[in-house]
């Protein structure tokens, strides 16, 4: 034990003799230039402190420009609207935290997350099949008018939208009756805005081999079957993107809700918040609360989700 | 079991600046219950094409599939219980062995315990060992990926069995094996096989029948040693048989009462042009083509080294420069320079030559073969 000891000690003694002559030499190398060195050291420092303060200063500004809304909806929500008017910017004591506004909140909110939570799901599904099927048949088959169709689906990318077509859906959906139901909504939302996954999954299912594809149907598989057992679980990746952007489409879409949606208890979230906005007096409290709801699903659900996602994600690429 | 007729097929792509391809015209063929049928030519002959249209992959632009007895146009594949083994194995690279082989199965709603005794015959048929199941095919070797991919056409028992050169991918070693292999599976299975292939040692070795096509046509249909020995044209002569057969472009001329064939040739060339005696019954059935252009045809195993000879026939000798010497272990192929036209011959090991040297080569003209220069075909 003593030697050993000994001897580490040896090897620190080197090592700070080489740390030494290190120095030594740098010195020599300063001086060789006539500058003096001690100066130097403590100037180069200073400007590297200043940098790094600089750097810090900025993304600290940045960091505080994101979430200091997002803290004060938190603050907030938990004050009346005198306490906001006295002290706007932090917190109050926590016994005088108004968590009325929290109850009231939920009370103004919740059938409309359950109804977001009806639509996004349903919607999602419904458009998924649709995307599916679409992407498929146009990238395995070669029919004829495959070209203009595609380049059809295409084209709805650069088209305006909703927004344009407002007035004409809002003529349309009244004269088939189809006003103040969600479904209207599942439907109306899922036709629109899939050009994007089409091409996606268009392109990624004409990289994959081909091959697979033929051999399942060699083997009995009809179309249903082969989007099944074969693409669907080799596009693993892909395909939870796409279902993360139909998702997250039909949970924020605003317009068309707003156009078909008249019953309160009907409401979508983006359509109910923006309602929250008060015809009178607006309690800042309960619509910061209801914001705060409002989002919580998404994360929560996307924290427990994504996890499954990636699994899924992971299981494919490595398997494949 | 099934019994697959051509009839009249022609299958046309259309490019994608509007132009159009043949890939097979007036393509008949009738492949009899229980049959190995090879089909073999260059690539971009329709030899593929033709394997998708039998097993509905493609649709042909014109013509009748015949699958047992029944018109199989516009038949999806999955109706027509066919199996197909694939150049780059096509297995489905997110299941297991098990999974892999046991889809089509499970697809038919075959009872669970009847695709585990299937699995585990062709497993042990093909000689695999049963801990594979498990494992993804990413983990086997390409030749284990190929076998499975044949077990996976096997469970299925189909009625006939497609290959669309399943072989190409292996490293040489695993393709002789396998090629034994698939064919042992058809002396066990008697079932109707059509297999395609660009390589002409495989066409030869497995199939009871050849189809040799060539630019979406058919060029012959015959059994291999049949289409080696008596090819109908020069493209069969020169495909079937390697080294490939020697072409010599001359003229019939008649000497001394007798027949010769007398190479083309110029002053130049370092060895003079050939000149050979036809056998007396080629000579008769030539009486007529005398003065003809004609080219003659001799596979390289028909050339003896003169000096290895007892009583060499003189009138069919000739001299030949050796260009390069090939040394393959069982024989050694040389490149001859005769007359300023590469021939190649097949010659024993032991038979020590130099490059640059000299030889005189005695042929065997019973054996030539002789083609029509301009449409190619054999004219006797």
């Amino acid at each position: 034990m003593k030697g050993q000891v000994a001897r580490e000690e040896k090897k620190k003694n080197a090592k700070n003799l080489n740390c030494e002559k290190n120095v030594a030499h740098n010195e020599q190398d300063l001086s060789g230039k006539g500058l003096k060195p001690r100066k130097k050291i403590v100037w180069d420092k200073t400007v590297q402190v200043l940098q790094r303060s600089l750097k810090y200063l900025v993304l600290g500004f940045l960091l505080l420009m994101s979430f200091y809304p997002l803290f004060m909806m938190v603050a907030i929500s938990f004050k009346t609207n005198r306490q906001l008017a006295a002290n706007p910017w932090f917190f109050d004591p926590p016994n005088e935290w108004c968590w009325k506004n929290w109850e009231n909140g939920f009370r103004l909110i919740f059938s409309s997350i359950l109804n977001t939570v009806f639509v996004s799901v349903v919607g999602t599904i419904l458009s998924l099949a649709i995307i599916l099927a679409a992407s498929y048949a146009l990238a395995r088959y070669r029919f004829p008018g495959r070209g203009l169709i595609y380049a059809l689906i295409v084209a709805t990318m650069f088209m305006p939208g909703t927004t344009a077509s407002v007035m004409n859906l809002f003529h349309l959906i009244q004269q088939m009756n189809l006003m103040n139901q969600l479904g209207t909504v599942i439907l109306c939302t899922s036709v629109s805005a899939q050009a994007g996954a089409v091409i996606i999954l268009c392109h990624f299912i004409e990289e994959m081999p081909r091959d697979a594809f033929e051999a399942a149907e060699i083997d009995g598989a009809g179309h249903w079957d082969q989007i099944r057992h074969i693409f669907l679980p080799m596009s693993g990746p892909v395909i939870s993107t796409v279902i993360l952007m139909q998702f997250l489409h039909f949970w924020n879409e605003l317009i068309l809700p707003w156009i078909i949606i008249r019953d309160p208890a009907l409401l979508t979230l983006p359509v109910a918040l923006a309602h929250l906005d008060g015809e009178y007096v607006k309690q800042w409290g309960e619509i910061m609360a209801a914001y705060l709801m409002a989002s919580l699903p998404l994360v929560i659900g996307f924290l427990f989700f994504m996890r499954i996602f990636m699994r899924g994600l992971l299981s494919g690429t490595i398997k494949g | 079991m099934a019994e697959i007729k051509l009839e009249h097929i022609r299958k046309v792509y259309n490019g994608q600046r509007g132009d159009e391809q043949l890939a097979l015209e007036d393509f008949s063929l009738t492949i009899p219950d229980g049959e190995f049928v090879v089909l073999v030519g260059p690539s971009g002959c329709g030899k593929s094409t033709t394997l998708r249209i039998i097993a509905g992959l493609e649709e042909p632009s014109a013509g009748k599939v015949w699958i047992d007895g029944k018109c199989a146009n516009g038949t999806p594949p999955k109706d027509r219980n066919l199996s197909m083994v694939f150049q780059n194995y096509a297995l489905y690279p997110h299941m297991t062995v098990y999974e892999n082989m046991a889809f089509g199965l499970a697809l038919r709603n075959v009872p669970e315990s009847e695709i585990k005794k299937r699995i585990t015959e062709a497993m042990s048929a093909l000689g695999l060992p049963s801990e594979m199941l498990d494992r993804q095919p990413s983990s086997l070797s390409g030749g284990q990926q190929q076998r499975v991919a044949v077990g996976r056409a096997i469970v299925r028992q189909p009625s006939a069995f497609l290959f669309d050169e399943p072989l190409s991918n292996l490293d040489a070693k695993m393709r002789v094996q396998l090629r034994t292999e698939i064919a042992k599976l058809h002396t066990r299975l008697r079932t109707t096989m059509v297999y395609v292939t660009h390589d002409q040692l495989e066409a030869m070795t497995m199939g009871d029948r050849l189809i040799v096509m060539r630019d979406g046509r058919i060029q012959q249909v015959d059994d291999p040693m049949s289409i080696y020995s008596s090819p109908d044209n020069m493209f069969v002569a020169g495909f079937i048989g390697h080294p490939s057969m020697n072409f010599f472009k001359g003229v019939l001329t008649a000497k001394k009462g007798f027949l010769y064939f007398v190479q083309d040739g110029t002053e130049q060339s370092a060895t003079p042009p050939i000149s050979l005696r036809l056998p007396d019954e080629k000579a008769r059935a030539f009486a007529s083509r005398e003065g003809q252009p004609i080219i003659m045809g001799l596979r390289p195993e028909h050339f003896q080294d003169k000096l290895y000879m007892k009583d060499p026939d003189t009138e069919s000798v000739f001299e030949a420069i050796v260009e390069v010497i090939e040394p393959m272990g069982s024989e050694t192929y040389l490149y001859l320079d005769v007359a300023r036209t590469t021939c190649v011959v097949r010659s024993r090991p032991q038979n020590r030559v130099d490059v640059n040297r000299k030889i005189e080569w005695v042929a065997e003209m019973k054996n030539a073969l002789f083609f029509n220069p301009t449409s190619g075909d054999r004219v006797f």
